[in-house]
């Protein structure tokens, strides 16, 4: 009796406070907004743009109007807001933004190029104190301001234009283009002696913007072949060598990432290229795949293109003589070739390796390129040889008083590459067409 | 005063395994980081090594008393004064870290999971829930310990092997960190971090098999020391020397950082779920130990009238910290600090005078 | 007369007096008829009588016993329902059976008044406990035996409990046609009738009413015969029951087909045909003091743990209650712990079962009338077992027990978890499923907590009325209500759609789990855990999975803890959790310590290679033997 009258209560006790107690926290999550992309820009007087993507969720989740293309601006809202913090500024948003702002899905920080240049530490400090954002976001800076970036981002592909972000810097794994920079990596990096950050650069494209402007107004086909011809960026010999922004293409969303913004601590010093940032991640043996193309050493304007990955870790050497550090880089590729433009016959063994010896000589140039750009334009430790020298130390205060950070523009560097192609791809012998070469 | 029942070996192992790693999911691996910068994981395991040393005082001690638990065999080799003196100095060190371990796990979970949920709720509960495990008996939580060893072995191995991606090993250099000696020093000092192992002193004959004590001690003493460097290491890695000064709730930030593809992430607070019933289980162990001293100091034949009046008590001690800092630095400062001394220098001050007194005995015949 | 006002004081003064006389007590008088039998057949109830009738417990049948005779009917008297919770109290606290006294049926076996000579006296009485006058089932059929001199005979028996032909041919016409054939010497009538009259294969001779008036009543017929104070009881049981049939609720594809029915007799020969040993011991008990119903206790003499057999009987005997009808009351009577929700039987209708359970060393119980046997104690992995298991190839049984664990964990946590999600943290969930599922609940009015309500309501709503819905539309109406409601409830936007799918997974995880009762606690756990998922989100879910972890170890269930063996930790074949294969089940489960240990030797597989190597037979004997001795309890 008594058990069955304690259950009793104790059963009306927590069905009150179910019912009643829309207590303590508990937020349906339709009553949420969820923030998917945060931008910040410098504005006039010291003061702060916050610029927030929020999802749409109706939209997002199609529902009713199935094929939406053309509706991408409804997917999203996107207000800027002015002010001195970050934080403050969520109250505000919520002014006119009938649900509360949610930052747990947050995907990306974007940050205006300007404001990087004068330094992240209080803006990325004042986020990871807070407990909705998460240390996971990505860290991107965009040439130009984040504004623009984030409303000019149309995904075509994506419903989600959080997904749409999240894709495109997920997909340096596979490029190598771009660097993996979470908050977390830049705030790691901004405070270490060892490193320097680098952060994915991105940007609008403005040709493909005259282009959609253009589209709207006059003939397309007409236009169209007025942008293959005049309209497109100067290509580079390597076809990676573009920063954000400035990509021969058309079509599609306008806004890209490639390349990265080089910080020395918390400030931004310089770009690098796509290309560049796989020399770079070659040099700090964090590359996973890519194509890389070279010219074809036997028929002149004719290229190469293998698809290499590490075909063993990368061996860094760090020695010290007196104030002055040795760097030795091997660094081993393996891969395959996947097309080539040029009539060679690979059955020949010889052939296989005048193309690794050509590559590994254009992979070689290119890192210890990037390496004189780091040591005499950014003073920046991007590679990160920093902390294979921490080995060399035995105590914090020793580290302390190394102070890689001077010694870094001094340090002899030496990067050399070995190449292997173990296959050739789906043909063995090109087609021919000059010869019969069948018939000698 | 057996009035338990008796528990097996391994539940003891279980249990004393859970005592001594559940400090891992507080702020635990930050305040390494102070003691031993870059180095924290070293100091670690000098500490279990001290610690191991003094765990086999204590059954030095007990062996003597072959039919004691610590308490018991403290009055008897120090007299009654001295024997209570240290008697006290035990119940102080596992009151200390029940309340403590309390005021911080709700703090954890009411930065991880409940932002806008009174502390006080937040306590309250865990009290209620772990001190009737308490009333339950100690069967009944090494048993829950036992069944509840493959979530902290997995939730602990799965974090740190989730956490690779984002682990840099090269920044556990420099090696030593603030250096050997001062290394070694701050270990021994903080052997107080693996003090939980003289609940197996506690419950010496509560268990079934006390001749196996002290190899359930040095097994536990070895998983856990295991678990606390291994996790020490990672969080090392991961958030690099200054910057894991700066981490208030190391496992749970170490937890938001996983990021295994666009699926694999926001798994805090599955890890933070399943650290709620290991720190549920630990408050409970580190409860009822406390509860047990008492018991025996006063030889009561029950400890399980104590308990409200206890409960009550380590509600208020807990919320007795004004602010977290505060909390975590009287557990490290004092308690860890500290406690190496009541619970492993006390037992063998008490371990020589009863030497002695047996030698002045032989002599005197 | 005594009226019921009168004896208010008087009896319930008695009672106290009485409380401590125990022994006494629960012997003299616990079936209804035994203390007409004390009584004059006409008259007035003497007061002795009746205080003895009240010494044994007071409750309604004995009363209804003693006032309805053939003389005048007495109306319930309301002593009964004051005095009854006070007794109960006290014989809570005072009474600490002793293990060596004698379980009840032998007690007040001693107490029965035995037969007359006079056959009409015997008659007499018998007619009078039986209500003869107005019981119309009740058949007396008086004849003579055409011995020189004839002999008045008569028989008893209940009409519909017995074969009639048999009666007819096995009884009456020997006795009535060929008795006169039969001009013996001697002038022992019993035993000429006994050894050459009564073609029948049970016959046992029986000396008081009380054990006759029971035979009787059990289907059996009773012939008197004049002069004699013995009354021959004939097995001529036979009535109307149910044929054995397919498992209704432990369905397994491979392995036996049949199934316990309501007759007990059959259902210990199913279960004797599966363990032909002479030690399985099959002992009957009566229970309920008016239903009288058999209740056989099941276990193997030499291997069950003989204190847990003594415990069992212990429990069933001290139970006091008037109708026990089915194992299902049975259990609540001899569970340990009323108030925790986990079944601590383990109740099954599959004799296949309960003879591996036996085998164990587990002990049995069945009912007559009762088509599902109880297996004593329940462990809580024992409920997550099915019979099948073990008829399937280990890893077959293995996967199938892994996949109820996971049925088991989504059918208590699976809405609870949902609602902490949504409610509490958001950010667990994947960004696409969150907005869709923030866009389906943009049109949805109610609070999550209150849909999920609304929804394991009406799931649960829909499971009782099909069980109700007579005859087959029965499920098909369950299935059709399910769909059209759940389909109808997204479309008008009470629910939203994910949530139905949450729901139906957490019904078919509920139906996953093989023990009925298990099932039943599962449904309640969930609704706690929603409560607490609603309060607190997930720290309230884990409050609650550490605090009934903590229950559940501390849990015994007669005597064994119900984790084992995983917490305690106990040596087992390790078949608890996951399913080892068969031959390397070599030791019954230590914590029912059975008398002996070892189940199968080391090698079960003699066959193997091993058998060839002679050295390696001997290591193997060896090996047998330490395990034999190690495991000794």
């Amino acid at each position: 009796m008594y058990y069955t009258k304690l259950i009793l209560v104790v059963a009306l006790l927590s069905l009150c406070t179910v019912t009643t107690g829309g207590c303590w926290g508990r937020t349906e999550v339709d009553d949420l907004a969820f923030v998917t992309a945060i931008g910040l820009d410098r504005g006039e007087d010291n003061s702060l743009y916050l610029t927030l993507q929020v999802t749409v969720p109706r939209a997002v989740a199609g529902g009713e109007g199935g094929g939406g293309g053309g509706n991408n601006n409804k997917t999203s809202l996107i207000t800027t807001m002015r002010g001195k913090s970050i934080l403050g500024l969520i109250d505000l948003a919520n002014t006119f933004i009938d649900r509360r702002l949610s930052f747990v899905h947050g995907k990306v920080l974007i940050i205006g190029e300007e404001l990087a240049r004068e330094g992240l530490t209080p803006y990325i400090s004042e986020l990871v104190r807070f407990h909705e954002i998460r240390r996971t976001m990505f860290l991107i800076i965009a040439k130009g301001t984040a504004r623009e970036f984030i409303t000019k981002n149309k995904p075509v592909l994506e419903q989600n234009p959080a997904k749409d972000l999240e894709m495109l810097t997920l997909a340096g794994e596979k490029t190598g283009l771009i660097p993996t920079s979470h908050i977390h990596r830049f705030l790691v990096e901004m405070q270490s002696l060892g490193e320097e950050s680098l952060v994915i650069l991105a940007g609008v494209n403005e040709r493909e913007q005259s282009k959609q402007e253009n589209e709207s107004n006059e003939n397309k086909y007409e236009d169209n072949d007025n942008i293959l011809h005049s309209g497109l960026s100067p290509i580079t010999k390597s076809d990676t060598h573009y920063i954000a922004g400035s990509s021969p293409s058309v079509g599609g969303n306008p806004v890209e990432l490639l390349g990265a913004a080089v910080f020395r601590k918390d400030k931004m010093v310089g770009e690098i290229t796509g290309e560049e940032m796989r020399y770079v991640l070659y040099l700090k043996g964090a590359f996973k795949q890519g194509i890389t193309i070279i010219e074809d050493p036997f028929a002149d304007g004719k290229f190469i293109a293998a698809d290499l990955r590490f075909g063993r870790p990368v061996q860094i050497r760090l020695t010290r003589n007196g104030s002055k550090f040795h760097i030795k880089i091997l660094i081993t590729l393996e891969g395959g070739l996947i097309g080539s433009q040029g009539e060679e016959d690979y059955t020949n063994p010889g052939i296989l390796k005048v193309i690794e010896r050509q590559l590994s000589t254009e992979i070689e140039k290119g890192c210890n390129n990037i390496i004189e750009k780091a040591q005499t334009l950014f003073l920046a430790d991007i590679f990160a040889f920093g902390n294979k020298a921490r080995r060399l130390t035995t105590t914090w205060q020793e580290w302390l008083d190394l102070n890689w950070p001077e010694k870094f523009p001094y340090a002899e560097i030496e990067a050399s590459v070995k190449i292997e192609l173990r296959r050739t791809g789906l043909l063995f012998r090109s087609p021919q067409t000059t010869a019969d070469s069948n018939n000698p | 005063m057996a009035t338990e029942k008796k528990i097996g070996i391994r539940e003891a192992i279980a249990a004393t395994i859970y005592f001594l790693s559940t400090k891992l999911l507080i702020s635990f691996p930050q305040h390494m980081a102070e003691m031993g910068e870059t180095a924290a994981w070293i100091v670690i395991i000098i500490s279990f090594i001290t610690a191991t040393v003094g765990f086999l005082v204590v059954m030095a001690l007990i062996r003597r008393y072959p039919t004691m638990n610590i308490v018991e065999a403290s009055e008897e080799a120090g007299g009654s004064v001295l024997g209570i003196i240290a008697s006290i100095g035990y119940f102080s060190f596992f009151f200390a870290t029940t309340v403590l371990l309390i005021r911080e796990f709700s703090e954890t979970v009411s930065t991880a999971l409940l932002p806008r949920t009174p502390l006080s709720v937040i306590m309250g509960v865990f009290i209620i829930s772990t001190f009737s495990a308490v009333h339950m008996g100690l069967g009944a939580i090494a048993g829950t310990a036992l069944i509840g060893m493959p979530l902290i072995t997995v939730t602990l191995i799965l974090l740190n092997f989730l956490l690779l991606p984002q682990s840099n090993f090269d920044v556990i250099f420099p090696l030593f960190g603030p250096g050997l000696r001062t290394l070694i020093s701050r270990g021994i000092s903080h052997s107080g971090i693996a003090g939980e192992i003289l609940f197996l002193g506690v419950i010496a004959n509560n268990l079934d098999g006390r001749h196996k004590m002290q190899s359930a001690g040095l097994i536990s003493l070895a998983v856990a020391g295991f678990f606390m460097v291994m996790s020490t290491l990672t969080y090392c890695a991961v958030f690099p020397y200054p910057l894991s000064l700066h981490i208030t709730y190391p496992g749970y930030e170490s937890s938001t950082l996983i990021y295994m593809g666009r699926f694999l992430q926001r798994i805090e607070v599955a890890f933070v779920f399943l650290w709620v019933i290991s720190a549920c289980i630990h408050i409970a162990l580190s409860g009822y130990t406390a509860v047990a001293i008492v018991q025996n100091i006063f030889k009561l034949p029950s400890y399980r009238p104590l308990l409200p009046a206890f409960a009550v008590l380590a509600f208020t001690f807990a919320l007795a910290p004004s602010d977290i800092p505060q909390a975590m630095h009287v557990d490290f400062m004092i308690v860890k600090t500290y406690g190496g001394l009541v619970v492993f220098v006390m037992p063998l001050i008490l371990l020589l005078i009863s030497r002695l007194r047996s030698f002045a005995k032989a002599d005197r015949r | 007369m005594i009226t019921p006002m009168r004896s208010i004081p008087y009896y319930s003064s008695h009672i106290n007096e009485s409380d401590n006389s125990s022994e006494s007590e629960s012997g003299v008088c616990y079936s209804p008829f035994y203390s007409r039998i004390l009584d004059p057949p006409r008259g007035i109830p003497k007061l002795s009588d009746i205080q003895t009738i009240h010494t044994s417990g007071g409750d309604k049948p004995q009363m209804r016993s003693t006032n309805m005779g053939p003389r005048k009917k007495r109306k319930y008297s309301p002593r009964v329902n004051w005095v009854l919770p006070k007794k109960i109290k006290k014989s809570f606290s005072f009474r600490s059976p002793s293990k060596d006294s004698p379980p009840n049926g032998e007690e007040y076996n001693n107490e029965t008044t035995t037969l007359s000579k006079n056959i009409d006296e015997n008659l007499e009485t018998l007619k009078h406990i039986l209500h003869y006058e107005i019981n119309s089932d009740v058949i007396v059929r008086t004849f003579d035996i055409p011995t020189v001199p004839k002999v008045k005979a008569a028989i008893l028996f209940i009409d519909g409990l017995v074969a009639g032909d048999l009666i007819n041919l096995a009884i009456l016409q020997p006795l009535m046609l060929i008795a006169n054939l039969d001009t013996s010497e001697t002038k022992d009538h019993l035993n000429q009738v006994k050894r050459r009259l009564l073609p029948g294969n049970q016959v046992v001779e029986q000396d008081n009413y009380r054990a006759a008036i029971e035979d009787i009543l059990s289907g059996v017929t009773c012939l008197l015969i004049e002069g004699y104070d013995i009354a021959l009881t004939i097995d001529t049981r036979s009535w109307e029951h149910r044929s054995i049939d397919k498992p209704s609720s432990e369905m397994v594809v491979r392995g036996p087909q049949e199934a316990f029915n309501e007759t007990l007799k059959s259902n210990l020969a199913l279960i004797r045909r599966r363990m032909q040993t002479p030690d399985l011991i099959i002992e009957i008990l009566k229970v309920g003091t008016l239903s009288r119903t058999d209740c056989a206790l099941l276990y193997i003499e030499g291997l069950t743990n003989p204190q847990l057999v003594r415990e069992a009987k212990r429990r069933i005997t001290r139970t006091e209650s008037d109708h026990i009808q089915d194992t299902g009351i049975l259990e609540q009577f001899i569970e340990d712990k009323p108030y925790v929700l986990a079944p601590q039987t383990l109740s099954t209708e599959r004799p296949d079962r309960m003879a591996a359970f036996l085998a164990e060393g587990y002990v049995g119980i069945m009912l007559d009338g009762s088509p599902f046997g109880l297996i004593l104690p329940a462990t809580f992995w024992s409920l997550l077992q099915s019979a099948e298991d073990y008829f399937l190839r280990w890893p077959f049984g293995a996967f199938l027990r892994i996949i109820r664990v996971l049925a088991l964990v989504l059918a208590i946590l699976l809405p609870a978890i949902y609602l902490a999600l949504t409610n509490y943290h958001p950010e667990m969930i994947p960004t696409d499923l969150l907005l869709s599922i923030t866009a389906s609940r943009e049109r949805v009015p109610f609070p999550t907590i209150v849909e999920v309500l609304i929804m394991e309501l009406s799931i649960e709503l829909i499971r009782e009325a099909g069980i109700r819905i007579p005859g087959v539309i029965g499920s098909t109406l369950g299935i059709v209500g399910a769909l059209i409601l759940g389909q109808a409830a997204v479309a008008a936007s009470i629910v939203s759609p994910i949530l139905v799918v949450i729901v139906a997974i957490t019904a078919l995880g509920a139906f996953a789990v093989p023990n009925f009762n298990m099932a039943f606690a599962i449904r309640i756990y969930r609704f706690i855990y929603i409560i607490l998922a609603a309060v607190l989100g997930f720290y309230g879910v884990a409050i609650g999975v550490f605090t009934q972890l903590m229950v559940y170890v501390n849990l015994n269930s007669f005597g064994v803890p119900y984790m084992s063996p995983v917490a305690p930790y106990t040596k087992s074949s390790g078949d608890a959790l996951f399913r080892y294969p068969l031959w390397k089940l070599e030791i019954r489960p230590f914590f029912l310590k059975p008398q002996q240990i070892k189940r199968q030797p080391l090698i079960s597989r003699r066959w193997s290679k091993h058998e060839n190597k002679n050295n390696k037979n001997d290591k193997l004997k060896d090996n047998d033997e330490k395990i034999t001795n190690k495991m000794k309890p």
